[in-house]
């Protein structure tokens, strides 16, 4: 369970949230809410990319001073280095948590034959692929996916469902197009409570 | 076509406004600082040019040659982008039917802002043509000059290979007209050699070796620090050699600039580690990469401070730069706007105490 509690993050003077609390219990949560709401912002600060905000962001009813370890995050908001190829990335990646090259999610993905590519030459969709296998190789008891089908094509997404089936952590994500995620037991919920 | 000729003088005019914008504080400071030098800068030119045509040292004019071909080189890099519209290239696809009038913007663009050919070309003209046949070696240097900048254009590592050739035959060849033609015959074939994408990939990859990849991947931006300090230690040799009672002061000063150039190695790694901050975070890896960062700043500025104090000789002062360098790589990580201010109080700072005790 994720619990947002008093958590106000200001963005240029604008407030995103003020005093804004939430809990996401399910397992698997799709979050709700129009473009420009503060979705993709509100994963950065539960994933500890983004450390400006004042609240608390409870796991568990624990509380991380470096969440990152418990939580992976694929998003347009991380960008990666252009100029490494994807491998580079994953093997920092691999280095940094001590986790294994996905192989499997790799070839689920069919995403093998860019391994060498760089990221700058990344088509949209294999930039997606990239974030989703970097995030979700490292197997943490909290995922984040922003956006997991945009720019897939249809047989990408459906052979990401059929992997996220498979896994045990709690997923938070947000999506435009959720319908397939609720096949496999997704749960709306708006990001701000009625 | 006409309006296409039209959209490149603007796109090159608008990348030259932006360019002076970002180095609008520090070109300020310095022209206010050393504007007495300026027109001795000028004339400087000229006096090279001059040595290149007329001169008992073959050496000599070797030397000032591949000076002026390294210049050059440093100069075009910096507004080579805005010359070629690089970031809208795929744009005048769009406009053109025949490649011939992109290649004819380039080059126009190019000899425009050459200033150091059109320097040559102003002596040449005042020359005459008879004076100018009496000395055709710098008909010879100023196709090298062009030939370098417009393989600099679509051949860079070309480029970067044939100044490496001048470089060396500058020790080798004893014959302007034989060193001249070895360099223009190394740019044919450069010229005629396809480049290929090379991509050599650092095998484990750290912090380290990002920095390592980033140096691969852009090596510009330790290249043309390189070129400067190379020109900065050249110069004050020079100026050291004609006037040993100011040599404590020229090279003082020339490692103040060195601290400048290398320094400010950290405005290009800290924009890395301030992109990719959520990157970065998400590895649990910002202050190792901010750490590694400084380190590696800091050996560089090390690295080029050392081998001026062995060329120039140490003092309480040259260490007193040293000293100061962690202060300046602080100013540029917290307001890297304030950069040119923070060289030019230290520039004064040392340099007055220097003058009061030295």
């Amino acid at each position: 369970m994720i619990s947002i509690k008093n958590l106000t993050k200001v963005f240029l003077r604008d407030p995103i949230f003020d005093n804004y609390s939430a809990e996401f219990r399910a397992q698997r949560v799709c979050v709700e809410a129009a473009n420009g709401l503060g979705k993709s912002t509100l994963f950065t600060l539960i994933a500890g990319v983004d450390r400006a905000y004042q609240g608390k962001i409870l796991f568990d009813n624990k509380e991380y001073k470096e969440p990152q370890k418990v939580v992976a995050l694929a998003s347009d908001a991380i960008v990666f280095p252009d100029f490494l190829t994807a491998q580079q990335v994953l093997a920092m990646t691999m280095k940094s948590w001590n986790c294994a090259m996905p192989d499997e999610l790799i070839s689920v993905l069919q995403f093998s034959s860019f391994l060498n590519t760089r990221v700058c030459a990344l088509s949209s969709g294999n930039l997606k692929k990239l974030q989703l296998i970097n995030a979700i190789m490292r197997n943490t008891p909290y995922l984040i996916l922003d956006e997991p089908s945009a720019a897939l094509d249809t047989a990408s997404v459906h052979k990401l469902v059929e992997y996220l089936n498979t896994s045990t952590n709690q997923i938070l994500m947000s999506c435009h197009d959720p319908d397939v995620f609720m096949q496999i037991g997704f749960e709306h919920q708006p990001l701000f409570a009625e | 076509m006409l309006h296409y000729y039209h959209y490149r003088l603007r796109a090159f005019k608008a990348e030259l406004r932006m360019l002076g914008k970002q180095l609008e504080q520090f070109t300020l400071l310095v022209s206010a600082m050393f504007f007495i030098y300026l027109p001795s800068l000028v004339m400087g030119i000229f006096f090279g040019l001059g040595k290149l045509v007329e001169s008992d040292s073959v050496r000599l004019t070797l030397e000032v040659s591949f000076g002026f071909l390294l210049m050059q080189s440093l100069l075009i890099q910096t507004i080579k982008s805005g010359i070629l519209d690089s970031h809208h290239r795929t744009f005048h696809h769009t406009l053109l039917s025949n490649r011939v009038h992109k290649f004819i913007a380039d080059h126009s663009l190019l000899l425009l802002s050459h200033l150091l050919f059109l320097a040559a070309f102003v002596m040449a003209v005042s020359m005459g043509w008879a004076n100018l046949m009496k000395a055709p070696q710098l008909l010879m240097f100023m196709g090298a000059q062009f030939a370098l900048a417009v393989l600099q254009l679509y051949r860079p590592k070309s480029a970067f290979l044939s100044l490496c050739v001048a470089l060396g035959l500058v020790y080798i060849v004893n014959s302007v007209m034989v060193y001249f033609l070895t360099i223009l015959a190394v740019m044919a074939v450069g010229a005629c050699i396809k480049p290929r994408p090379t991509h050599y990939k650092v095998a484990a990859i750290s912090a380290y070796g990002f920095w390592t990849q980033l140096v691969i991947e852009q090596p510009w931006m330790v290249l043309w620090r390189i070129g400067m300090s190379t020109l900065t230690y050249w110069c004050t040799m020079i100026i050291v050699t004609e006037r040993p009672d100011l040599s404590s002061y020229y090279s003082l000063m020339a490692l103040l600039f060195n601290l400048l150039w290398w320094s400010s190695l950290l405005l290009d790694t800290n924009k890395q580690v301030i992109v990719h901050r959520g990157f970065w975070q998400s590895l649990a890896m910002l202050d190792e990469m901010q750490h590694s960062q400084y380190l590696m700043v800091m050996m560089c500025t090390t690295v080029a401070w050392l081998i001026g104090v062995l060329l120039f000789g140490m003092g309480v002062f040259e260490i007193s730069i040293l000293l100061v360098t962690p202060l300046m790589m602080l100013a540029i990580v917290k307001r890297p706007k304030s950069l040119a201010l923070v060289w030019a109080t230290l520039v004064i700072g040392i340099m007055l105490s220097k003058v009061l005790f030295g």
